[in-house]
Order: C-alpha cells, then structure tokens, then sequence
C-alpha cells in the first residue's frame, strides 16, 4: 500500500496546522449563505502560491471537506443550507432542532459525514482506474437519464402535495432556463437586464430558502415575548454516537449514493445529498416520519454529501476532468504546482499526491473532532440570539454572500425577489426544495438532451440514442422503479389519510388558482417567441406546468364544499416593515455604499421589530449593529477581498 | 449601567473607525493609488481564470504597478455579462481592468447584441495565445487532419466535433475547417466548457473535437492530436504535431484563444501608457513564466501597438467569416 509510505509527511507539523486552521476555518465559512465549497477553495488558490505544492494541495483538501460539511450547521439552525449540497439535510435537520434537538441533529450530521467521508476517500484510493472508466461512459444521453432521475425525485422532496411538489419542480427547471442559452445562443425570458446571466444555482438557494426564514423570524418576533428560535435539549455525544452507528441502512444508502454521484463528472455533490435522502425514505417503513425531524434524513443526506468528495476526485485525477464544480477548482491547483492529471500524478509526484489523498483522510478526522466540538456551542449560541436580530443578520449575511458570488447587484435583486415570492408560495402549500432541485437538474437535462440530440441526428436517430446502451438502460429502470414508488406510496396514502383533515387547508383555492396563472403567464411567453428550437424544452415545461395546474384545479372544485375559510395566510401587517426596510435597502445598495446601507437595514429591523423598546435597548442595538458590521468587514472585505461598489 | 454601555459603544465606534479609516482616505493624486481590479468574465478554475491570476501575481512589485492586481469573477452567457457590465459600469480611472479572450468577445459583439466592441475598449497587453488544436479519442481511425476530411467527405455532415461553446476559439475553429476542406462538420457546443468538450472526446461521443493546445496536451496518449490551428507549430508543448496549413488545408491563427488586459475607452491617456508598459514587463517577470509553463500555458506577450492591429484584424476576419451564419 503505497499510502503509507507517505503517510509520516501529513503529519509534519506545517501540514497539521494547515489541516487544523483550514478545517475550522473550512466548517465557519461554509456555514455561512453563499459562501459554497466552491467559492472557498477558489479564494485560496492564491494563498497556495506561497506554499509547497504537498502544503498548498492539504490546505485545499482539507477545506473542500470542511466546507461541505460546514453548509449544514446553518441549514440544522437558522433552516438555510451553506451550500446546494445541503439542502436534504435541511429538510428533518431543521425539524430537529425545532423540536429541541439541534445539538443531536449536529451531531449527527459530523458523525456521518465522517463515515461517508472516509468511505468516500477509500474508495477513491482503491478504485480509482475502474471508476475513471465507468466516469468516461457518461455522454450526453446517460446524463440525460441521470438528471430525469433526479427529475423524479422532485415531486415527493419536502412537499406534502405530489402535484404542488412537481409544479415547483418544473418551476424551477423553467427558471433554469432563463438567460442565454449555451447551446443555441438565444436569450430566453431576459424580460430585465438582471436577468440577462440567468438565475446562479447559489443565488436561488440563498433567496429561496434565506428570506422566506427572515420573514418567519420576523413575524415570531412579533408573536412571542421570548423570540427565540427553539430550546435545546441536553444530548450525550456518546448516545448520538451509539444511535448513529446503529443507522446502518441510512449510513449505507447515503454512502453509496454520494460515491456513484460523485464519480459522474459534472452532477456533482448538489444532488448526492437529495438523491440520498430519497432512497432512504424509499425504503423506510414509516416514510411519513421524513420532514418531521427524522434522523435517518440528516444522516443519509450527511454521508452522501461527503462520500462524494473522494469519488469526484477519481476523475480530476486520473482523466483532468473534474466530477463537481468545486473539483474543477481544485484542477486549477493541482496545475499551479505542475501536477498533471494522470498517470504521472502517481509515479512521478507520487509523493505529493499520497500525501494529498492521505490528507483528506486524516482532515475528515479533525472535521469529525470540531465539528462535534461545535455542535454544543453553536447550537446554544444560536438558540440564544433573539429572533429580530437573527432576522437582520441573516438579512445582511444573505446581501454579502449573494454580491460575493458574482460580484453583481443584480443577484441581490433577484435573490431578494425570488424570495419574497418564496414566502408566500411557502404560505399556499409550495416549497423550495424542488424548485432548487429543479434550477440544478434544468440544464443538466436541457443541455445534455440537445447535444444527444445534435449527436443523433447525423447518426443513429435520437430514439436509439438515447434507448439503448447498458448504462442508458440502467438508468431508465431506476427512473421507472422511482416513479412507480412513488405513485404507489401516493395512492397508500390518499386511503390512509382522511380525505377531510386534508381539504381543510386553507389557501387550497388561491395555490390551484395562482399556478393556473403562472402556468399561462409561461405559456404566453413561450408562443410570443418565434419558435425556434431554443424554446423546445421550455414548451414542455409549460405544457406540464398547465396539467399539473389543472389537477389542482380540479381537486379544489370537487372538494368545494368541505374547504374551511380561514383566515389570510400571510400575516402582512407583521410583515410592512420587514418589507418597507428589504426594498429601501435595495435602494440605499444602489445610493450609500454596502456597508452603510448594511447598517442602516440591520439597526432599522432590529429596532422596528424590539417588543418595548426603551433607552438602553437602542444602545444595545446600536452596539451590536456595529459590531456586525465590523465583523462582516473584515470577513468580506478583508478577508475574502470582495469588493463592494461605492465607498462604505 | 446606561453609561458603561455608552462608553463600550464609543470604543466599538473609534475602532471601527480606525479599521476603515485607511481604504476610505486614498488620495488620487497618482496612478495606481489603490489595488487594481481585473474583472474576469468566466468562473473561478476556468483556464482564463487560473491564468489571470497567475500572470497578475507580480503586479505589487515596485518595477511594475506597486499595487496588488486583484481578480473578481463575473461570469455568466459566455462571457457575456461581465464584459457588458465592464463596457458600460466599471470605472474609467485605470482601478477597474478586465481580461480579455479574443475571438470570444469580437464574435460576441458580432453576432449578439453586446454594449461591448473593439471600439469602445482599449488593449493593455497580452500575456497568452492558447491555439485550438483538433482532437479525436486514442482508438479513433484518423492519423491525420487528411484522414478526417476523406471520411467527411465520404459521409457527409456526419462529422462530430465538440468544442467549448458556440462562437469561442473552437468554434471560429470549425467554421474555417468547413470553409478551408469543403466539409461541413457538426459543431456540438458543450455548456460545461472546454474541459467537458474534452470529455466528449475521451468518451467517444463526438468523432473529434476543437480543444485548447494546453488541455489537450496534458491528456498525453489518451486522444491524438492531429493539426494545430496556427501559422507554426507549438515548439515547446506539441513540436511533432503539424499545423493545418503543412497538411494542406489553409487555416490561420484567427481562432487562436488570446488572453490579455484591457481597459475602457476614456481611461486617461498618459495611465493607458503607464500600464501598457508596465503590465507588458510584469507579464515578462521569470515568476509568472515558471507559473505558466508549470501549468502547461503557452505564453505569447504582446504590447498594445501590436495588440491594436491584431484586434482590428480579428474584427475584420471575423465580420466576413460569421457572415453566412
């Protein structure tokens, strides 16, 4: 075993430092919104310059890992995943913490990275050449099956209404399509220049899941005296240990997701985690337990996410083709050290890239080690901050790391925009895992097809292209088997569930009537465009947006009779001046410079939404306003180097 | 108790004070008086990305600007929204640069509608000129760019060819092996870029693919290269593999991939001068040489003067070629 005669140089002590400071410092930053894997690992690129290349190559690594896991301490707390490949985890993680058992949740979640990361990374040292050809025979068709298997996922993902699920689904893979299309050059839907470069993956996950929280905290605010988010209950670490080591199916189910989704370049570690915690429900005896605070979520969601780190090296590796976009980073790492991609890497540089792989090993332990060392702290420290000023920090933390991601205030916009709608698409029975899920598989499927497509033309046909082939034929059954389940368990629960306790939801009558509207409103778009080709796909979205549209619909007039009215669902006069301060800080970004503008919006929520304000709490407000601001400061600015337009 | 917490938040106002005092006082009496940003137009890891940031690396030595050159990624349409955004936003003072791809952003301006053209841009200096070269899998039947023009030829519109995008290097690429052989190849525009382009070729899903010299060089035997899109040979990556022209198909350097800095029309005169001979001796420094040539990317300095001429040319090419489309 070649590792080991490599292994005594991790443990010199620049590599340890280096594995110790870029693992917390990989857990912090991916914790925050906008701050992805990806973004990390590109900001330190430079920093490596400095290092030698074995040095510079643990530092990465070991962020890569941290980062990964770091995205689901936001999204356990504060319900807003770090990263796209936390959002499984978001959906029983953050049940979990509301029903007091955030710490355990965290635990958890670093238990079973740890378990899915080392699984991951022993893979990637042992099967490396067979899975670099697997890799290979990934074309346009078999990544096409790959994302309609993710597509079926959609509709069962964190909705308690298959048709609500799909609908936000193929509103997502229409949002997907929005910008300039790669394949046939032509701007689709670009109805304002902030549209111009499509809705970013980061951006959508920020608003979709960041402001529709904002806006919960606020009204909570309002709602109750303490204004805390949840209490947390006392847990053993050696219980969660114990509980979680006994999960051997969602461990399983997880770890083997994360591998096969790693390995295929380009799908990327966003969907191991979903693909994961669907399979694991799938087969769960009590697949209504999942949503509610399920631990088998957080731990299937968790190890598939990390299990993909060390697979989605085996083809940046081997081949110089990266299997996740934070991979594609890495590539650029390895090339600044004159490390080529191939078989060289283990020969030639063996040393350096034994150390590299043997390093990821040895930064998963650490992960685990502060990770579970945070859990206690952070949840506790979280709990205890009250609700308005949660709402102001998450308000300004979403603004820094949206601009951060693309530099561009447009993305601010939409990703406060998109948002607001979130919330109240939320309020009539929609959620926003789908529509997430939907913006990531989009061009997946979009591109993959019209390159099939393209590829078929001059050949073999698009029906045989895309129809045969073992690994075409394999993920067309998947893709069957997933769907039926899915019916099966709809079906299962209709009888189960009584008819009446479902209908009396308020807000059925006005979602049915709004996705007729959205639905013709992309219809009508998609026909005042000349028919190009360009509009193929999102013609089916709108075909399929209106079906799905009509089945609501239909449900709300035949069920007329038994509808309760209720009150509204958006309690809008809690909400005036959340929404009165989010548009004037719009303004102000475009006027005064970020920072003041920042100021100004966190201190303005704060106070407006403070029960019994008095002398010493605007003081105190004033103090903590202006130390965040000093702590975002030197994070974004100092640290990050991003720059902000105009002065402060 | 009021008082205690007043004095705390006096102290919190005097350090964060002290802390951004010093970005806020930059006084504009000489150029640069602050860190200078270059735009990139593509996403971090790209090849024009990594180059930026190695080829500007030197840029707060005291021979060349004696400020840091820092990069910041606005991707988005192929390059298109971080040039429309540098074209139409960014400041005119020589702070704000951004990179450059020729052809990318001439055929971009040609064909779509862009606030971006040659004429509303100043060329600072280029550091790199990656040649597309044409590709085909290891197992492929095709020893020669002849080989592959017969069987197109003999099969008419049923050559594959991938390629990072629709108008890039690899693009411009194809449409003159069309024109030059009297084939017409089917051009497959990969989203993911140059390296999923790669792929396609790895993987036998395309018969052949335009990719950029440096990434298919690193490939080593597992595809072959057969013809270098160039007016010579690459003598220090590729020197065995012929270009088109020694083949017999005529092909120039029009789709040769050049990176470089530029800035806005506007930018004070005597600062265009100061940064074009300064950035074109800082992309000489011996550091950025041993980066680049460690990461397999040919370089191909080039000043302004030269730079001008070259872009006008590419312009006028390109009208002609995209013509027809």
């Amino acid at each position: 075993m070649e590792l080991f005669d490599y292994i005594g140089a991790i443990f010199s002590l620049s590599n340890l430092t280096v594995l110790i400071l870029a693992t917390a410092g990989g857990l912090i930053l991916g914790a925050l919104p906008g701050l992805s894997p990806t973004m990390a690992v590109a900001l330190l690129i430079p920093f490596t310059f400095q290092m030698d290349a074995a040095t510079g190559l643990v530092l990465l690594g070991a962020v890569y890992t941290a980062t990964v896991a770091g995205g689901a301490i936001s999204g356990i707390l504060v319900n807003i995943p770090g990263a796209p490949a936390n959002i499984a985890t978001v959906l029983d993680g953050h049940p979990m913490a509301k029903k007091g058992k955030a710490t355990q949740a965290l635990h958890f979640c670093f238990i079973s990275s740890f378990v899915g990361g080392i699984i991951g990374v022993l893979v990637l040292i042992f099967f490396t050449p067979p899975l670099a050809k697997l890799a290979l025979k990934f074309g346009p068709s078999e990544m096409f099956w790959m994302a309609i298997v993710g597509v079926t996922v959609i509709g069962t993902l964190g909705s308690k209404s298959v048709v609500k699920g799909l609908f936000s689904g193929l509103l997502g893979l229409w949002i997907s399509t929005i910008g300039i299309s790669p394949i046939f050059g032509e701007s689709r839907f670009v109805f304002t220049e902030h549209l111009l470069g499509g809705v970013h993956i980061v951006v959508a996950l920020i608003g979709l899941f960041a402001v529709p929280q904002i806006y919960q905290l606020l009204v909570t605010s309002r709602e109750t005296s303490s204004g805390t988010l949840f209490t947390t209950e006392n847990s053993s670490l050696w219980l969660s240990i114990k509980y979680n080591l006994s999960r051997v199916k969602a461990l399983t189910i997880g770890t083997l997701s994360g591998v096969i989704v790693g390995i295929i370049p380009g799908a990327g570690g966003q969907i191991a985690g979903l693909v994961a915690y669907d399979q694991v429900r799938k087969f769960s005896p009590d697949a209504s337990n999942f949503g509610q605070g399920e631990p088998d979520g957080v731990i299937a969601a968790e190890s598939a996410n990390n299990a993909m780190v060390g697979p989605s090296l085996v083809p940046l590796l081997t081949l110089g083709i990266p299997g996740s976009p934070t991979a594609a980073v890495l590539l650029g790492g390895l090339l600044i050290n004159g490390l080529f991609p191939g078989p060289d890497l283990f020969t030639v540089h063996a040393e350096v890239t034994w150390t590299f792989i043997g390093s990821l090993l040895v930064a998963q332990v650490f992960m685990l080690i502060i990770g579970l060392a945070l859990s206690r702290t952070s949840s506790y420290w979280v709990m205890r901050v009250p609700s308005q000023y949660m709402a102001a920090a998450v308000t300004v933390l979403a603004v820094f790391g949206t601009y951060s991601i693309q530099n561009s205030y447009s993305d601010v916009v939409l990703m406060l925009v998109l948002g607001s709608l979130m919330y109240v698409l939320n309020k009539y029975g929609f959620s926003a895992a789908p529509i997430v899920l939907g913006i990531i598989l989009g061009p997946i499927a979009e591109d993959n097809f019209s390159m099939g497509k393209m590829i078929a033309d001059v050949d073999e046909g698009a029906l045989a292209y895309f129809m045969t082939g073992s690994v075409n034929l394999v993920l067309i059954f998947v893709c069957l088997v997933s769907i039926g389940y899915s019916v099966w368990v709809e079906v299962k629960q209709r009888r189960k569930v009584m008819p009446e306790l479902k209908r009396s939801i308020t807000g059925t009558r006005v979602g049915a009537l709004g996705a007729v509207m959205a639905s013709l409103a992309v219809m009508s778009m998609v026909m005042s465009a000349d028919g190009s080709q360009a509009y193929d796909f999102p013609f089916l979205l709108a075909v399929l947006m209106m079906l799905f549209a009509v089945l609501l619909l239909i449900d709300v007039l035949r069920t007329w009779d038994r509808q309760k009215s209720g009150p509204g669902l958006v309690e809008w006069s809690d909400l005036g001046a959340g929404i009165a301060v989010i548009l004037g800080y719009l303004l102000l970004l475009q006027t005064a410079g970020f920072y003041s503008a920042s100021w100004i919006a966190f201190t303005a929520i704060v106070l407006l939404y403070t029960n019994s304000i008095n002398q010493q709490k605007i003081v105190r407000i004033l103090w903590v306003s202006m130390s965040f601001m000093v702590a975002i400061y030197l994070l974004f600015s100092l640290s990050l180097r991003v720059i902000t337009p105009g002065l402060f | 108790m009021i008082i205690k917490t007043i004095k705390t938040s006096l102290i919190t106002v005097a350090v964060t004070s002290i802390l951004l005092a010093p970005s806020a006082t930059v006084l504009a009496n000489e150029f640069p008086s602050a860190p200078i940003q270059v735009a990139v137009a593509y996403g971090p890891g790209g090849a024009t990305d990594f180059q930026a940031r190695i080829a500007t690396m030197m840029a707060g030595n005291e021979k060349y600007l004696n400020m840091p050159m820092v990069i910041f990624n606005k991707p988005g349409a192929g390059g298109q929204k971080g040039w429309n955004w540098y074209a139409s936003s960014a400041s005119k003072d020589g702070h704000q640069l951004a990179a450059y791809n020729v052809p990318h952003f001439i055929a971009q301006s040609l064909k779509f509608d862009t606030s971006y053209n040659i004429n509303n841009l100043e060329p600072i200096a280029n550091w790199g000129a990656d040649p597309a070269v044409l590709i085909v899998p290891a197992d492929s039947p095709f020893n020669s760019a002849a080989d592959l023009v017969a069987w197109s030829k003999a099969n008419p519109g049923k050559l594959t060819v991938s390629g990072a995008g629709l108008f890039v290097g690899h693009h411009i690429a194809s449409l003159q092996l069309d024109k030059a052989a009297n084939i017409s190849t089917k051009y497959i525009p990969a989203p993911g870029g140059g390296v999923a382009a790669l792929k396609m070729v790895l993987g036998s899903q395309v018969k052949a693919g335009f990719n950029n010299l440096s990434d298919a060089y690193r490939q080593g035997d597992r595809i072959k290269i057969l013809a270098v899109a160039d007016n010579q040979r690459d003598e220090n990556f590729l020197p065995d593999v012929p270009t088109f022209k020694e083949q017999g198909i005529d092909i120039d350097d029009s789709s040769v991939n050049f990176r470089g800095i530029m800035a806005r029309k506007g930018t004070p005169p005597e600062v265009l001068e100061f940064l074009a001979e300064r950035v074109h001796l800082m992309f000489q420094d011996g550091k950025v040489a041993g980066k680049m040539k460690a990461g397999g990317s040919p370089m191909r300095i080039m000043t302004r003067a030269e730079l001008k001429k070259m872009w006008a040319e590419r312009q006028a090419y390109l009208t002609e070629l995209l013509a027809d489309l």
